[in-house]
């Protein structure tokens, strides 16, 4: 029964975020950036990736655009953002982590199934990070001039 | 707290307590010598250079983790008591490796991370009472495990340090 209860809110969703559950594994995931302690100039730093409480916060950023994914954090995130570290579900789901989609608020998911033990949540961040690409604000703004 | 009170507080903390428990006359002369020597490597040469750009770096991530939520994910503050741990482990990492990039945890420890190319990196974190948590991926291997910070480095992560930078795997 519990199952069926996760199976049915993780479908309700997808729906809800727009997103076909058949083409999950091509969803991207954003985790925003908030501080320059998590990334250096070319890559993120795995410590952007360590969990708090056994979650990592993140939002399904499949299908935006550019300026839709910065808007989307900063109304969710209330710190100034300097970045984005991106990374496909699948690579979440190779690594042997899990994305729970809560929609609360719409698009957020967490990543759990992290182990208890810190250095081996330290490997997951490392793998994590060599997964993910380093988009920074800045250079988009920059960009779009 | 300034980057320089935090390094004022830290940096004489950490040099009077670093591994000496002895309290007699000849104990207080071997590390009355440490301390010279480690001045004078200060003062000297590019050695010098990059510890103590370390040092500024690790005073600098410490004072913008000074509060908690810093990173609006529930982030705890950086632990002092790691931050000394963080001093004191600076100070025992041979110099024949290069510097690291130091950050803060979401749990307020301190990490040192050795960035060479992709799956070639190694991490340790360090806690309050100097316990190090490390994790590394070395080509096709990885690595990780936790080790208690004594007077020197443990084994294990100098092992690891070897495998990174002598590409042994």
């Amino acid at each position: 029964m519990n199952f069926l209860n996760r199976l049915w809110t993780t479908l309700i969703g997808y729906f809800r975020a727009g997103i076909s559950p058949k083409n999950s594994l091509g969803v991207l995931l954003s985790r925003f950036l908030t501080h320059k302690n998590q990334f250096s100039a070319t890559r993120v730093k795995p410590n952007a990736f360590l969990p708090r409480d056994l979650k990592l916060s993140v939002f399904l950023t499949d299908g935006l655009a550019g300026d839709q994914i910065w808007i989307l954090g900063e109304k969710y995130v209330k710190l100034n953002i300097y970045g984005r570290a991106e990374i496909a579900y699948v690579a979440v789901s190779e690594i042997g982590l899990k994305v729970e989609l809560d929609n609360k608020p719409q698009r957020h998911a967490n990543i759990t199934g992290w182990p208890a033990q810190k250095s081996e949540q330290k490997l997951y961040a490392l793998k994590l990070a060599e997964k993910s690409s380093l988009l920074l604000r800045s250079k988009q703004i920059e960009g779009s001039y | 707290m300034t980057a320089a009170q935090l390094a004022m507080d830290y940096y004489e903390g950490f040099l009077g307590t670093h591994t000496d428990r002895g309290v007699s006359k000849e104990a207080k002369e071997i590390r009355n010598r440490l301390e010279d020597v480690h001045k004078e490597i200060l003062k000297s040469l590019s050695l010098g250079e990059s510890y103590k750009d370390s040092l500024s770096a690790l005073c600098e991530i410490a004072g913008q983790a000074d509060v908690s939520n810093w990173d609006g994910y529930g982030a705890e503050q950086a632990n002092s008591l790691a931050i000394q741990q963080a001093f004191r482990l600076l100070r025992t990492l041979p110099a024949t490796f290069r510097s690291p990039e130091l950050s803060v945890d979401p749990d307020g420890e301190i990490s040192f991370e050795w960035y060479m190319e992709p799956r070639r990196v190694f991490s340790i974190s360090i806690g309050p009472h100097g316990e190090l948590s490390y994790a590394g991926l070395f080509g096709r291997s990885d690595a990780h495990g936790t080790e208690y910070f004594g007077d020197e480095l443990p084994k294990p992560i100098v092992d690891n340090l070897n495998r990174l930078f002598s590409r042994r795997y």
